[in-house]
């Protein structure tokens, strides 16, 4: 069950960062970005606590460590990020969401 | 378009000089009243942008706050070769830049004043989400967030919000938003300050309004509360917003600032004249 959870939100956090990447970000900036960023940043903090619990419940270390890196991995690129290498980064953030959705699928 | 200004006195000897930094995503425009007010009391008054603000707004996104501190550093070393008596002031970041300089320079500033400490973004402007800002400022999406700059615009005077809102449209004084980046880097540096404050030895004057909307009153209580000067003065604002040198009360913090200057000036004249 939480499993498929942190699935859920998974995908939803890519979709919105794909959205963001690809048709939102070339948009004028208006209040209403800063409110879907928002939603983003909302989703994502659903992600990290998801993700943590997810930690303490799956079983197996190996499973464990590889949850726990998925759910710190928005800090640690957040910290390695740089604004000219943005997009870089952000591809990297979303392929290590989607191969934690397709490691808990198979 | 350069906003630095630089108010400096070549008929009559100076009674010593005043370092002003502004704010997030602001200018020395914002400084610059006050620093005329400074000048015709006696001073020195020198204010330039501060790194990653300026002509080009991109440069924000790449900021980092040691290069806020290393300005601020440098500008007041090279003061201080030049003057015997430097005080340091600023509004926003710029009164926490202020504090760095009293952490760093602990024997030689002369007092710091501080308006509108911004230690903490808790100010009722903020939207009921703003929980999620240290989150968004650790992550990528930092680069993503701008806050945008709104209503109330700091100012509680209602005539000149409006001033400065169409001169914020034209982006003539400062930016339209507040990049998250910025308030990364705010944030980080807020931290680092904090965490010296026991070392600030200075005479210090704190001014902060009671309805600040960009950072609450806590931010100059845990300054009052955690610093180690014995000359320290908190005084509260009833009727103003974040930007204190703009409105209802800005007569009253310029006369203030220039009391708490004479005080300590004058203190330092009489400790010379008493004999040995």
């Amino acid at each position: 069950m939480l499993e498929w959870l942190f699935i859920t939100i998974s995908a939803i956090l890519t979709l919105f960062l794909i959205s963001y990447k690809t048709y939102i970000c070339k948009l004028e900036r208006t209040p209403a970005i800063s409110v879907f960023v928002s939603a983003i940043t909302g989703t994502m903090l659903l992600y990290v606590l998801s993700a943590a619990v997810l930690t303490v419940t799956i079983t197996g270390i190996f499973n464990k460590l590889i949850i726990l890196s998925l759910g710190l991995s928005p800090f640690i690129i957040g910290k390695m990020a740089t604004y000219e290498k943005e997009n870089l980064y952000c591809y990297i953030q979303i392929l290590i969401i989607v191969f934690g959705i397709i490691y808990l699928l198979l | 378009m350069s906003l630095d200004f630089i108010f400096k006195h070549d008929d009559i000897e100076p009674k010593g000089a005043i370092l002003l930094f502004h704010g997030l995503t602001g200018s020395p425009f914002e400084l610059k009243k006050y620093g005329q007010f400074l000048f015709k009391n006696g001073y020195d008054v020198y204010a330039e942008c501060l790194p990653g603000h300026g002509d080009n707004f991109e440069e924000i996104y790449t900021i980092k706050y040691q290069q806020w501190l290393d300005f601020a550093y440098s500008r007041f070393k090279n003061l201080k070769s030049e003057y015997e008596d430097v005080y340091v002031s600023g509004l926003c970041l710029g009164a926490v830049l202020a504090l760095a300089v009293g952490e760093k320079f602990k024997d030689e500033v002369n007092g710091i004043i501080s308006l509108s400490t911004t230690l903490y973004l808790d100010g009722w402007r903020l939207p009921w989400y703003k929980f999620l800002i240290p989150l968004a400022a650790s992550t990528i999406l930092r680069f993503y967030y701008n806050y945008p700059e709104c209503e109330p615009h700091g100012i509680k005077n209602e005539k000149t919000r409006s001033i400065v809102k169409k001169l914020l449209a034209k982006g003539d004084v400062g930016m339209n938003d507040f990049p998250m980046t910025g308030f990364y880097e705010l944030l980080k540096l807020s931290a680092v300050v904090r965490k010296n404050l026991k070392s600030i030895i200075t005479p210090i004057l704190l001014i902060h309004s009671l309805e600040d909307d960009l950072t609450s009153v806590k931010s100059a209580n845990v300054v009052y509360k955690n610093i180690s000067s014995s000359d320290k003065n908190l005084i509260i604002l009833k009727n103003s917003y974040h930007m204190v040198l703009y409105d209802n009360e800005k007569e009253f913090v310029f006369d203030e600032s220039i009391k708490f200057i004479e005080a300590h000036l004058n203190k330092k004249i009489k400790e010379e004249l008493v004999p040995c």
